[in-house]
């Protein structure tokens, strides 16, 4: 097998290094949060806002039929 | 009730997620976008985390800076996980955003980093040097050349011996053609030498 001293130093150099500070995992996580917070509101009020300027702007749902004796 | 049901679906998470342990990193990805566990992020975190991080403070000398590149690249994985098309490994994947990231942070210091190809076929006639010269060198020396030598001609070398990454996963992270980036190896692997040289030969006279 070929030696690579390329993959020695990477070695070397994570071993020095070692692993990255723990807030960083939890940075990672609350930006996470922030994300599928917003994501959440999206998907719970853009629907809505669609009806809302269906609405808005004349259209929607078609009016109930009246019966003769209503009008 | 809701505390209940919330302390079930975090205990038979963590539950699942530790039958995944052994799993490759495909498979893990799939179940993540399936389920959006945590967990199963945990697990590809603690797997690369500690080699991002020595790569980013290999690129960026500035461990300050390898901590926020470390944040925002597993960030922008998790954002962009979806579009993983699994047709590479996973690591390969990962390496290309890490790079891509690192990359960007160094262009926005230096503007010339991978600058135009304008000239780059003028010496195109230099011959190549045999990967094992490189691969061989003494882990002192490989420091000490790696040292002396530009980002760009380092990052390149670091992709291809480092990473394994393909011609074309380089040209991709590099926005080169194919072409253009098997010339820039032959030029990163002449600097290579040439400081070599500079700094052994006087060595051993």
């Amino acid at each position: 097998m070929s030696v690579n001293n390329f993959k020695e130093l990477e070695r070397e150099e994570i071993a020095s290094y070692g692993p990255p500070p723990e807030n960083i995992r939890k940075n990672i996580s609350q930006n996470m949060g922030v994300f599928r917070f917003l994501g959440d509101l999206i998907e719970l009020f853009l629907p809505n806002l669609g009806k809302s300027i269906i609405r808005m702007s004349g259209g929607g749902d078609k009016p109930k039929p009246q019966y003769p004796n209503q009008q | 009730m809701w505390l209940i049901t919330k302390f079930l679906e975090v205990l038979f998470g963590r539950l699942r997620s530790k039958n995944f342990y052994n799993h490759p990193d495909e498979t893990l990805v799939k179940e993540y976008l399936a389920t959006q566990d945590d967990q199963l992020f945990s697990i590809l975190y603690n797997r690369y985390s500690t080699k991002i991080y020595a790569k980013c403070i290999a690129m960026l000398k500035n461990v300050e800076a390898a901590q926020d590149c470390t944040q925002e690249i597993f960030i922008k994985v998790l954002t962009n996980i979806a579009k993983f098309n699994q047709q590479s490994k996973f690591s390969t994947w990962l390496f290309s955003v890490a790079y891509n990231h690192c990359i960007d942070l160094i262009r926005k210091n230096k503007k010339q980093f991978f600058a135009d190809l304008k000239n780059e076929h003028e010496d195109s006639i230099q011959e190549d040097i045999e990967d094992a010269f490189l691969m061989e060198t003494k882990l002192s020396r490989l420091k000490g050349v790696l040292e002396k030598m530009d980002d760009e001609n380092r990052t390149l070398l670091l992709m291809k011996y480092q990473d394994d990454l393909s011609i074309k996963e380089m040209g991709d992270i590099l926005g080169k053609g194919e072409s253009a980036v098997k010339m820039k190896i032959v030029r990163a692997k002449h600097r290579f030498k040439q400081i070599h040289d500079e700094l052994f030969d006087k060595e051993q006279e």
